[in-house]
C-alpha cells in the first residue's frame, strides 16, 4: 500500500492521542508501585468504577459534570483509604500476599460490577463532539480533552511528587520506610494517601475516558493490560517513564498500523518492548 | 408444655407427609439440556441469552412424555467464560459427571478441541457459531447450527447490498481470530462474482477482540476510499466504537455487520448520529411472528431489560428438539439427531425452519430461516431486506 503523507501524519496524531490516553490510566498505578511497592491489580477495576460513576451520575442521575467529577473524587479516595486500611497496610512488605490480595480484590468488584451494572454495554454522551481539522489531520475534540485532562494530572503529580513536603515524603518511603520513620515521617499516612491519590487517578481516568469508549464491567482488564506494560517499559514507579512509555506505545501501534497493518503492528509493540527491557532491564526511566 | 408437644408432632407429621408426598417436582424426570456457554466476561450477553432462551423453553414445555415417562426440562449452566480450555472442562463434566447429553454451546474458536468428545460420546450440539466448517459436516453428526452461518450470509447478502447501494469498493475489518480470517475469505469470493460490473474488494484488517481503539487500523482501510466497511460479526460496542471513529476519520460509507445481533439504541448511544447507515443483517426492524413479540416482552419483564439477540434462536431450538424428542420417543442423541436433521419446523420465532447446508456441507445440520436485514437510521433499524436464507 502506498504510504501518503497525511496518512502518516494522521497516524502520529492519533498515536500521540492514544498514548496519553493509556499514560492517564497508568499513573495511578505507577504512583502506587513508586510508594507502596503494590502491584495493584485491582487499577483497572477503579478505572472500570470510575468510568461507571460517571454514566450513572451523568446519565442516570443527571449530575452536572463538576458534581460528578466531585463525587468521584471523594469516593475513590475514600475506597483508596479503606483499601489501604483494611487490607494493604497489614500486608505491607508482603509482596506475594500483596498480589493475591489486589487480585482478589479485581476479582470481587468485576465480579460485583457483572450483577450490579448488567451485561449491556454503557456509555456516556459526548460533550464535545466533532473534530478539529489541523493541516488536514483530523483530531477528535473529546480525545484532545482527554489528552489535556492527561497533560494536567501529569504536571500535578509531578507537582505533587517532586515540589511537596507530602511528595518528598512519599520519596522518603520509597527509597527506605525504617530511616524514613526514624526521622519522624508518618508512613502509614503517607502510605494511606498515596494509595487514596493511586485510586483517584485511576477513576478520573475512568471518568475522561468514559465518552471516548463503550463501558462495560470488563474494561477494566484491557486496561490493567495496557498500564502494566507501559509502566514496566518506563520503569516501575517513574513518572517520566511512564509518560514516554506511554507515547511510545500509542505511535507504535498507530503508525505501525499504517505502515505494517493493525495485525503486526499489535505484534511490533511487544517486540520493540521485549528489545526495550533487553537492553535497559530497569525500564527506560527506572533505576536498576 | 402439652400444647408445645402437641405443635411439635403436628408440625413434625406435617415435614414427613410432605417429603414422602408425590409431588408435582417428584413426578417427573429432569431432562437436562446444557447452556454451555460465557456467562462472565465481555461475551456474558451472548451466554445469557442462551441460558434464558432455554429457561424460557423449558417453562413453555411444562411436561412432556418420552417412552411413557414424564419429564421436565432442567437448563444446567457452565461457564466457558469464551475460552476453549474452559469450555473443555464444561462439558467434560456437563457429559461425564451430570449426564447432560444435549446443549448448546457458543463460539466458533472454542470449537476445536471439543469436537473430539462431541463425537465419541455423540452430544448433540447446538452450535452458536458463525464460522467454521470444521463444525457442520458429516464427521459431526450431531452438531446442529443453529444461527445463519457466515458462508450463508455472505452467499444470501454481499452481491444484494453492493448492488442495492451502488457500491464498488469493498473493504473488511474483522476480529483477528478464526470468525474473521473465514469470514473475509466468505466475503472475497462473493465479491469475485461482482468483478464484472467493476466492483472490487479493496482492503482487510483485523483487530483484536475487546479492542477499543481501531484508529489505526481504519486508517489504512479509509485509504484505500471505500464504498461498504464490511464490519464482520463486531459486536454492538465494538462496531458503534468502528462508525464512531470511522467518521471522525472523514468516512462516510455504509456499514455491513453480518454474524452478530446489534442493539440500535446501544449504538445510538455510543456512536450517535455516526451510527448511522450499519446495515445489520439478522437484526428484525418488524418482529416477524406474534412469538418474536411475546419472547421480547416476556424477558423484558422477567429480566428488566432488552433480550440479547441470541434468545430466540435457542429457544426456537429447544422447542424443535423436545418436539422431535417426543416424536421419536427417545432420548438416544443419534437417533433423535436423524430425525431432527430431517424435520421442519414451523413455530421457530423467525418464522419456518428446516436444515439445509448439504451442498456446502456435507450434510444438512445448518439452519435454514428467514434472514433479515435491518439498516440503522436516527438510532432506529428500519427494515432493509428479508432473504429465505436458502442455502447451497
Amino acid at each position: 500500500m502506498e504510504v501518503y503523507p497525511h496518512l502518516l501524519a494522521q497516524g502520529l496524531a492519533i498515536g500521540v492521542l492514544t498514548g496519553i490516553l493509556y499514560v492517564l490510566v497508568a499513573l495511578g498505578l505507577t504512583l502506587i508501585y513508586g510508594i507502596l511497592h503494590i502491584v495493584n491489580f485491582a487499577h483497572g477495576e477503579i478505572y472500570m468504577l470510575g468510568a461507571m460513576g460517571a454514566f450513572y451520575c451523568l446519565v442516570v442521575f443527571k449530575l452536572p459534570f463538576a458534581a460528578t467529577l466531585a463525587v468521584i473524587l471523594v469516593a475513590s479516595l475514600l475506597l483508596g483509604l479503606v483499601v489501604e486500611r483494611l487490607v494493604f497496610r497489614s500486608l505491607r512488605g508482603q509482596w506475594l500476599q500483596l498480589v493475591v490480595a489486589s487480585v482478589g480484590i479485581s476479582l470481587i468488584i468485576q465480579s460485583l460490577g457483572w450483577i450490579a451494572f448488567g451485561i449491556q454495554e454503557k456509555n456516556v454522551p459526548s460533550f464535545f463532539t466533532g473534530v478539529v481539522s489541523v493541516l488536514g489531520v483530523r483530531l477528535p475534540k473529546e480525545r484532545l480533552l482527554a489528552a489535556a485532562v492527561g497533560v494536567v494530572l501529569v504536571a500535578l503529580l509531578y507537582v505533587l511528587v517532586y515540589r511537596t513536603k507530602t511528595g518528598l515524603a512519599m520519596r522518603a518511603i520509597e527509597e527506605d520506610e525504617e530511616t524514613a520513620r526514624m526521622l519522624g515521617v508518618d508512613a502509614d499516612r503517607v502510605a494511606a494517601l498515596a494509595c487514596a491519590v493511586g485510586f483517584v487517578l485511576a477513576a478520573l481516568a475512568g471518568a475522561f475516558v468514559a465518552p471516548i469508549y463503550s463501558l462495560n464491567p470488563g474494561m477494566g482488564l484491557e486496561a490493567i493490560l495496557m498500564s502494566f506494560l507501559i509502566i514496566i517499559v518506563g520503569g516501575l514507579g517513574s513518572i517520566t517513564g511512564t509518560v514516554l512509555a506511554g507515547l511510545l506505545v500509542g505511535v507504535l501501534q498507530s503508525v505501525g498500523a499504517v505502515l505494517l497493518g493493525a495485525e503486526i503492528a499489535y505484534g511490533l509493540v511487544f517486540v520493540v518492548m521485549i528489545v526495550v527491557l533487553i537492553v535497559r532491564p530497569a525500564g527506560l526511566l527506572g533505576r536498576a | 408444655m402439652r400444647r408445645s408437644m402437641l405443635a411439635f408432632s403436628v408440625l413434625l407429621t406435617l415435614t414427613v407427609g410432605l417429603a414422602a408426598a408425590p409431588t408435582g417436582a417428584h413426578a417427573q424426570k429432569p431432562f437436562k439440556i446444557g447452556a454451555i456457554v460465557p456467562v462472565s466476561g465481555p461475551a456474558a450477553a451472548f451466554g445469557l441469552g442462551v441460558q434464558r432462551g432455554l429457561e424460557l423453553a423449558a417453562e413453555d414445555v411444562g411436561v412432556f412424555t418420552v417412552a411413557g415417562e414424564k419429564y421436565k426440562v432442567d437448563v444446567v449452566t457452565y461457564d466457558t467464560v469464551y475460552a476453549p480450555d474452559k469450555t473443555v472442562a464444561a462439558i467434560n463434566r456437563a457429559v461425564y459427571n451430570d449426564g447432560v447429553k444435549y446443549g448448546v454451546i457458543i463460539g466458533a474458536g472454542v470449537h476445536p478441541p471439543i469436537l473430539p468428545i462431541i463425537r465419541e460420546t455423540g452430544f448433540l450440539d447446538f452450535a452458536f457459531a458463525a464460522a467454521g466448517r470444521q463444525i457442520t459436516n458429516p464427521e459431526n453428526p450431531t452438531a446442529f447450527r443453529i444461527m445463519a452461518s457466515s458462508d450463508q450470509l455472505y452467499q444470501t447478502y454481499t452481491v444484494e447490498i453492493a448492488q442495492k447501494l451502488g457500491a464498488k469498493r469493498i473493504a473488511f475489518l474483522g476480529p483477528n481470530d478464526e470468525l474473521g480470517k473465514n469470514d473475509a475469505k466468505a466475503i472475497k469470493t462473493e465479491v469475485d462474482k461482482m468483478k464484472a460490473k467493476g466492483v472490487s474488494f479493496v482492503a482487510e484488517e483485523y483487530y483484536e477482540r475487546g479492542a477499543r481503539d481501531f484508529g489505526p487500523a481504519l486508517l489504512r482501510l479509509i485509504a484505500q476510499k471505500p464504498d461498504i466497511i464490511d464490519t464482520d460479526g463486531s459486536p454492538t460496542g465494538s462496531i458503534a466504537l468502528i462508525a464512531k471513529q470511522a467518521r471522525e476519520l472523514g468516512y462516510n460509507g455504509h456499514f455491513v455487520n453480518s454474524t452478530a445481533v446489534l442493539e440500535a439504541k446501544a449504538i445510538s448511544d455510543i456512536a450517535g448520529k455516526a451510527g448511522d447507515n450499519i446495515i445489520a443483517l439478522r437484526i428484525w426492524a418488524n418482529p416477524p411472528t406474534k412469538l418474536y413479540t411475546e419472547l421480547a416482552e416476556r424477558h423484558q419483564k422477567k429480566w428488566g431489560e432488552a433480550a440479547p439477540g441470541t434468545l430466540w434462536e435457542t429457544y426456537g431450538a429447544a422447542r424443535w428438539l423436545i418436539d422431535t424428542i417426543v416424536k421419536v420417543s427417545t432420548f438416544d442423541t443419534k437417533k433423535v439427531a436423524d430425525a431432527l436433521g430431517n424435520s421442519s419446523y414451523a413455530s421457530h420465532p423467525f418464522g419456518p425452519a428446516s436444515w439445509g447446508g448439504e451442498k456446502a456441507y456435507g450434510i444438512k445440520r445448518q439452519i435454514v430461516i428467514p434472514i433479515p436485514a435491518a439498516i440503522l437510521k436516527n438510532g432506529k433499524w428500519e427494515p432493509f431486506d428479508v432473504r429465505s436464507g436458502k442455502f447451497e
